[in-house]
């Protein structure tokens, strides 16, 4: 796990193809962040459903919103487009980047992967949609694009399955399985999902996280469960490592402030998707120096015994 | 009389005597003049057609030093199926993908697979011809590896390549058999490239001529006016004559004939104004690291990865792909006839090897400027390079190996020590070599300015950097991709540098590659090719 020097801004892709769902799900995504700065980027803006009431003001290629601003990428450049708000002083918490239909998702995961190393930026979550429903009625090549897409993401929603039958769910979800091991497949219905699988966790300088309670599912969605710990003492940074390695096999997102032993008492944040992780610096704004730990996984892998006891075991 | 004026961007003409020219006069497909804009003015007509560079970068067009374009298009074009690591994540991922394919097939449909990988397949077990047997009955199908070098067939595969037990194993190939002497499922070596052409050809023309075109427009969008078809065979002038003859934007090819016999009519073919030559013959004196199949003094590593994965006993250590006079009296034979030779070598016993053979041969016909080269060079010792700077051998080095396969490289294969100098660019530079770098197409996609940023950073997909002491400056990276480039094909007189008198190929780029962090030269935006003083790509 790589340390960065300051807090990078997290970049959320989504791709799929034509009418699977994207706009949709960006919708859903502005709708629920009002407390958060995001900064979209989408294809077209005619798709783009946005409440009348968040829009501040609106030309060519930008609508500026209360919670954050729309783009459009026909005609701009986006890696220029986005190194404009880097550099603005009122930084955006994310950047949602909306691949084109036809393109290939994987293009733009090269172009965000180069980005990254300017330090300023961090790939944070690949979103693939897929149209539960018209799957199967694709040819094999169609078919088979959208396969190797899915298996590029991190976070596969097999979006429209209220209008696909039960049996033919189950192919698709056996299809995923075998061809996309990597990434987490989830059931959608207009794309509705809980924002935290979208764009992470939160963490608050005044610890909500109730340790007493350490699962609680997510706001009734699809089996995914969340869990966190928190702890006073400080932790070792090879026993951090290895309790990442068992946090990804379970769990999804998860996201934390540490504190490591011999080290400055600057926290750490720590951001893990898929499989990947990074740790970054953060300013301590906690004054008791407390580690929070939370995560977020399928209730059928995330296990709470075993990551108690994981946890435990990074503590000894 | 064609006359075009370059002007207003920089010009970066590589080599020459110009001083910070800014501009640059094109006559006829030619050069004329190059430096500043009224001076070159005064060498033009009173009405060229002026192209306002608008503060952009005028370079000579790139050059890859070893490639396979027409190769690449049989290789990987549809009705190929992809199954590279970086498309298909794991071993388990590959099976249900041929599963699909299969299931979708024509009866008797020819089935190809490309990618399989031992080193980046998570789970990889190598098929045997039962396995692939069950999934396909039949329909030939073959499931070629990322490094081109094997090739693993069914029962139905077997039979129309015509390999079976009673199919003598030639000379510089591999067929892994049962007990009984019976094909088990893989071949490696020259045999594959053979067997392959009975699926490229059950698939006809039309499906090659419009892969080809494809392969042919990539390397022009990247900006690469020149390359090599290596292992070129007599029948592909075919397609070449066809490319030039509709006024495709094929770019100039140095054609290396492959070499498997000593006794091979090598044809003296030179189309067009540097269009399409043969430069001379290509030999595989070794194969490729990541089946085993290259010849070292030190073992590779022992782990899952070489011993189950790879089948590699504990301390093995390889072996040519030739009996050792076999293949000296090939390379006698192809150099009497005045050839260059290009060897493939990879282990740093084959090139012990063939720099032993070279030096005899040298000896017995001393041939000065006889510019023969080793391709890839992936385990070269500095001893070996300062022998080769000696003798006038010069490497041609496969740098993408680090920038894909950096990893396993050093992790499963050869450990941190041998990974630190593994395609060892920088001594050969240090020791005063004219190096050049290249993709290997189809093995890695073409792209000079990703071949100028793998030299420099040396950098894995990991993000590792294997040997930061072997990273190269960017000019000498550059003239790796121009001027040296042109100078192992024999031909700096007329490419690689804007100068007068050469062909005007250039490539324009949006960034200066001499003056942008390592980590971003293949950002780079390709904006036009041009190509003998034609512009065959806008962006």
């Amino acid at each position: 796990m790589p340390d960065q020097a300051h807090s990078r801004i997290p970049i959320v892709t989504i791709g799929g193809f034509l009418g699977s769902g994207k706009t949709t799900l960006i919708n859903h995504v502005l709708r629920q962040t009002d407390d958060q700065r995001i900064v979209v980027f989408v294809n077209d803006f005619g798709a783009i459903n946005i409440d009348y009431d968040l829009i501040e003001t609106a030309d060519t290629n930008r609508i500026s919103l209360k919670n954050g601003c729309v783009c459009c990428t026909l005609n701009d450049d986006l890696i220029s487009s986005l190194k404009l708000f880097m550099d603005d002083t009122d930084r955006p918490d994310a950047f949602v980047i909306e691949a084109s239909g036809i393109a290939d998702p994987r293009a733009l995961d090269r172009s965000i992967a180069l980005l990254e190393q300017t330090g300023s930026v961090r790939f944070d979550n690949r979103i693939y949609i897929v149209d539960a429903d018209q799957f199967l009625n694709a040819g094999f090549e169609d078919a088979e694009t959208i396969i190797d897409h899915a298996a590029a993401a991190d976070l596969v929603l097999l979006n429209k399955q209220d209008l696909a039958a039960a049996a033919d769910l189950q192919s698709l979800e056996a299809v995923f399985a075998g061809s996309a091991p990597n990434s987490t497949v989830l059931h959608t219905c207009h794309c509705r999902c809980s924002l935290e699988l979208i764009l992470g966790q939160r963490l608050s300088s005044n610890r909500v996280f109730k340790t007493e309670n350490p699962v609680e599912p997510l706001s009734g969605h699809h089996g995914f469960v969340s869990w966190s710990r928190e702890t006073k003492r400080k932790l070792d940074r090879s026993k951090f490592e290895q309790f990442v390695k068992y946090l990804a096999a379970t769990s999804y997102r998860a996201k934390g402030r540490i504190f490591f032993q011999n080290q400055t008492n600057q926290p750490r944040i720590f951001s893990m998707v898929g499989r990947r992780a990074v740790l970054e610096m953060a300013r301590n704004d906690d004054a008791e120096q407390i580690s929070q730990i939370v995560a977020i996984g399928k209730a059928n892998s995330l296990d709470k015994t075993r990551l108690e006891s994981w946890f435990e075991e990074m503590l000894r | 009389m064609r006359e075009t004026l370059f002007h207003g961007g920089t010009v970066i003409p590589v080599d020459g005597p110009s001083q910070n020219p800014d501009a640059v006069a094109v006559r006829e497909g030619r050069i004329i003049s190059v430096g500043s804009l009224p001076e070159v003015e005064e060498s033009l007509g009173t009405k060229p057609v002026r192209i306002d560079l608008s503060g952009t970068f005028l370079l000579p067009g790139f050059i890859d030093a070893h490639s396979h374009p027409l190769w690449a298009a049989k290789t990987r074009g549809a009705p190929v199926v992809d199954i590279r690591a970086e498309t298909v994540p794991t071993h388990e991922a590959v099976w249900r993908k041929i599963e699909r394919r299969v299931a979708a097939a024509r009866p008797g449909e020819h089935l190809l697979f490309f990618g399989l990988d031992a080193q980046l397949h998570d789970g990889f077990k190598a098929p045997t011809r039962e396995r692939i047997d069950e999934i396909a009955p039949d329909n030939p199908l073959g499931i070629q590896t990322s490094n081109c070098h094997a090739l693993y067939l069914n029962s139905a595969g077997f039979a129309v390549c015509g390999i079976d037990e009673n199919t003598e194993t030639p000379v510089g190939s591999i067929i892994e058999r049962q007990s009984c002497g019976r094909p088990s499922g893989k071949i490696a070596e020259a045999i594959t490239w053979q067997a392959l052409e009975v699926f490229y050809e059950a698939w006809g023309d039309d499906r090659l001529n419009d892969e080809f075109k494809a392969t042919i427009d990539e390397f022009i969008r990247q900006g690469i006016t020149t390359t090599t078809e290596h292992l070129y065979l007599p029948f592909y002038k075919a397609y070449y004559l066809s490319a030039i003859g509709r006024g495709w934007p094929l770019p100039r090819i140095a054609a290396y004939q492959q070499a498997v016999t000593p006794d091979m009519q090598v044809e003296l073919m030179n189309v067009g104004d540097d269009r399409l030559w043969m430069a001379g013959v290509k030999i595989h004196a070794d194969g490729s690291p990541f089946i085993g199949n290259i010849w070292l003094t030190e073992p590779y590593l022992e782990n899952e990865v070489t011993l189950e994965r790879m089948d590699l006993r504990a301390g093995h250590t390889g072996s040519p792909n030739y009996p050792q006079v076999y293949f000296e009296e090939m390379v006698r034979n192809y150099v009497s006839q005045g050839w260059q030779m290009t060897i493939h070598t990879q282990g740093d016993r084959t090139i012990d090897m063939v720099l032993d053979l070279l030096e005899e041969v040298l000896a017995d016909f001393p041939r000065p400027d006889h510019r023969f080269r080793l391709e890839h060079c992936a385990l070269m010792r500095d001893d070996q390079i300062e022998r080769a700077v000696k003798l006038g051998v010069l490497s041609s080095f496969f740098i993408n190996h680090i920038t894909h396969w950096g990893a396993p490289i050093e992790d499963v294969l050869f450990g941190p020590k041998r990974a630190a100098h593994y395609v060892p660019a920088g001594s050969a530079v240090k020791q005063g070599m004219r190096i050049s770098l290249h993709a290997d197409t189809p093995m890695t996609d073409p792209s000079c300015l990703h071949l100028m940023q793998a030299a420099m950073t040396r950098k894995a997909g990991d993000g590792r950097c294997l040997g930061p002491e072997q990273c190269l400056d960017a000019e000498t990276a550059l003239r790796a991709v121009t001027i040296d480039a042109a100078y192992q094909i024999g031909k700096e007189g007329v490419l690689g540098s804007i100068s007068p008198g050469k062909h005007a190929d250039f490539v324009v780029l949006s960034e200066n590659p001499l003056s942008v962090q390592p980590d971003e030269i293949s950002k780079i935006k390709v904006l036009q090719t041009w190509l003998g003083g034609e512009r065959v790509y806008h962006a």
